[in-house]
């Protein structure tokens, strides 16, 4: 396996860990976009998610943490669900949301490391297929956020009806969702 | 505002699941029966008689009649509610179901509750907002726990035989796979016969078979067909006998193909009997209402009738449909006979079959081939109840036989042809018991202790194949443990109370002896 072959194998298999597979991860990233009335909160939001699932994904890759997906799966379904309610009652991203949104981050890449330990890393060139991975896994990322903030928000972000029209119902249909993933998710650990 | 509410929501609870003090409830109560007064509580009523038991340990009885007024109405009052706990004992299912779905679900809506209002006490309208998700989080919690007394409650018909426990994730049935009622192999016919016999197996222990019991539906249905699941089980019927997918290892339907006996049923490769269509046979058993089997995603599998009794409604792809907000599969009379599709998540290994899944164990090593023009015609059990005796026909010629029967860990097997038997012997697994706590709740019930009060010996008419009884007096110390408590001697017992213990600690009788 050579280095090309390992860099798109692996941007790859992050890429399809957030579309299609990472259905929570995506219902997580609208909720911080929902809730993102300028470019500068949103972006805030979302490099604090990748800074905190970067670090801990390395980590249990690396093996300092092992990470039990018992744990980890209702708790990333809890972290939706928390998003998404918060969404309906806070308007604007405080200063407590970016420190939960680092918390919940820590926990959705321990989530991705049990993705990725799945599949395995080869031995050689393991940090580079590590960093691949993780690429690739916030090129999915971006591609949310850029069409739902295409799609969502940024055609509507200034109408009077936008945060009654779309951000509420949208949140409560993602606060749903969540809350099915949680119990199901409880209820076989 | 929220501490107000708070202390209110306290005061409603402790007010409502709290417990005052009820004088019903007092132990030695005041009584009043035929013009004479006592103290003492009440212990039971046998044959129109209730009796009581004063401070002194003296037990006394009256005949119910002579009660009126309030200790009447008292007295009828628990003598239904023994009743009621007794038929309860039969069928413990409803009363569980209900407390632990009440516990669990209560639990979840103080939990609800609590979030909403640290949320959102200050803007009432968003509210509206949050109603869907808690209501949408209500139904999914009730509706993804199975509760395991109702799957109990379809095996039970078969109990002696059939024996169920459950843990968090899985209902386990152990069974030996051998049907009690009715004949096996019988009616293969052609060269349906792959010349295997039915062996009693240990789906035992961690042997047992694993039926989920929070069932997640499955965003894409894995079908049952000719690629997947075509080892193992998919399925378990009531009866302990495992259900196979219809079209066999070699992708045939194996009941249009002769290879099925007229129970839809055969013996595989590990001479382990096993059913490939839906044994609808078992409503002779059981009732029309109670599932014929379960499929390994978890959900049940009912006949031609839905569980209220009336007649099925449309299936869909899968063979199965929603009925009052639960998913379930019928059974039918034509393919794919149980599930066509599994509606629930299951997960499928390398090699086809599904996991978890109980393994049979083969005894005999050839390598069995399908006999051409075999007819089955009978299969019994042997005089010593330790094996069968199976006889076909081979081309409409008589005097064919397979009679094997297995000791310990040795198999033997005589293979009779009209020409003369050639004896085989294969070292095989111990045949196993299965373990009693379901039948021993029914077996229970048929144990009769009498007299009592005892006077010298205690009579137990034995239900229960090697009972094992212990005698315990009311301070705690044990006066008789043995198998023979029917010969034992108490007459210088002093008189009080006595506590029987039958097998197990769950199982405790009280005795009084005079």
């Amino acid at each position: 396996m050579n280095f090309i072959h390992v860099f798109f194998n692996y941007i790859n298999l992050g890429l399809t860990h957030v579309i299609p597979f990472g259905f929570d991860h995506i219902l997580f990233i609208l909720s911080l976009i929902l809730l993102s009335n300028s470019i500068k909160t949103l972006l805030i939001q979302c490099s604090v998610f990748t800074i905190a699932h970067s670090f801990t994904m390395t980590l249990a890759t690396l093996g300092y943490i092992i990470p039990n997906p018992n744990i980890i799966e209702p708790l990333i379904a809890i972290s939706i669900l928390y998003a998404s309610i918060e969404n309906i009652v806070i308007e604007n991203p405080n200063r407590m949301r970016y420190i939960v949104v680092f918390s919940f981050g820590l926990i959705h890449g321990l989530g991705f490391a049990n993705a990725l330990n799945e599949i395995g890393l080869p031995k050689t060139d393991f940090s580079f297929a590590l960093i691949s991975f993780n690429i690739g896994v916030e090129l999915g990322q971006i591609t949310v956020i850029v069409l739902a903030y295409i799609l969502l928000v940024y055609w509507f972000k200034e109408k009077s009806w936008y945060r009654n029209k779309i951000v509420l119902p949208a949140s409560s249909i993602i606060g749903c969702i969540a809350i099915i993933m949680t119990i199901q998710r409880i209820m076989t650990f | 505002m929220k501490k107000i509410i708070l202390f209110f929501s306290l005061v409603i609870v402790t007010s409502v699941y709290g417990h005052g003090i009820n004088y019903d409830k007092v132990i030695f109560r005041e009584w009043s029966a035929d013009g004479h007064s006592f103290k003492g509580s009440f212990l039971f009523n046998k044959n129109d008689s209730v009796f009581f038991e004063n401070a002194n340990q003296k037990i006394f009885g009256f005949p119910i009649d002579k009660f009126k007024g309030k200790d009447k109405t008292y007295l009828t009052k628990r003598i239904n509610e023994i009743n009621n706990l007794n038929q309860q004992l039969n069928n413990n299912s409803s009363f569980r179901k209900q407390n632990s779905k009440h516990i669990f679900s209560s639990i979840f809506i103080l939990f609800t509750l609590f979030v909403v209002f640290t949320f959102s006490i200050k803007q009432k309208q968003k509210f509206k907002y949050i109603i869907p998700v808690i209501l949408v989080g209500i139904s999914t919690f009730m509706l993804s726990f199975t509760d395991p007394y109702i799957i109990q409650n379809a095996f039970l018909p078969f109990a002696p035989n059939v024996n169920t426990t459950w843990d968090n994730n899985y209902f386990y049935v152990e069974s030996k796979g051998i049907p009690t009622s009715h004949t096996m192999m019988v009616g293969i016919s052609n060269h349906g016969w792959q010349q295997q016999v039915p062996i009693p197996q240990c789906y035992i222990g961690p042997n047992a078979w694993s039926i989920p019991l929070n069932p997640i539906m499955s965003t894409n249905p894995i079908p049952v067909d000719q690629v997947h699941f075509t080892r193992g089980a998919i399925g378990i019927a009531v009866n302990g006998v495992p259900i196979f997918n219809p079209y066999t290892n070699t992708g045939v339907d194996a009941f249009l193909d002769g290879q099925l006996d007229s129970y839809g049923g055969h013996s595989g490769k590990g001479d382990d009997y096993h059913y490939h269509t839906a044994p609808l046979h078992l409503y002779n058993q059981t009732t029309s209402t109670l599932p014929i089997a379960y499929a390994f995603d978890g959900f049940a599998v009912f006949g031609s009738l839905e569980p209220d009794g009336t007649s099925m409604n449309n299936l869909d792809a899968n063979h199965g449909h929603y009925y009052n907000g639960e998913y379930h599969y019928h059974g039918t009379t034509t393919a794919p006979y149980t599930i066509a599709k599994f509606a629930g998540e299951v997960t499928e290994d390398a090699t086809h079959q599904l996991i978890p899944q109980a393994q049979a164990s083969p005894v005999r090593t050839e390598n069995w081939t399908p006999l051409n023009g075999a007819l089955i015609t009978s299969c019994v059990p042997n005089g010593s109840n330790n094996g069968y005796n199976l006889t076909y026909t081979l081309n409409g010629v008589s005097g064919y036989a397979t009679n094997y029967f297995w000791n310990g860990t040795n198999y033997t097997f005589n293979y009779v042809t009209p020409t003369g038997t050639t004896t085989n012997n294969y070292n095989g697994f111990n045949q196993c018991n299965l373990p009693l706590s379901i039948s021993e709740l029914f077996n229970i019930q048929d144990l009769v202790i009498f007299p009592n009060p005892f006077y010298n010996n205690i009579q137990i008419n034995h239900a229960i194949n090697n009972g094992f009884y212990t005698l315990i007096n009311s301070a705690g110390k044990i006066i008789y443990t043995g198998k023979d408590i029917n010969e034992q001697n108490f007459s210088n017992l002093t008189s009080g109370i006595y506590y029987l213990r039958v097998n197990d600690q769950k199982n405790v009788f009280k005795l009084f002896k005079k």
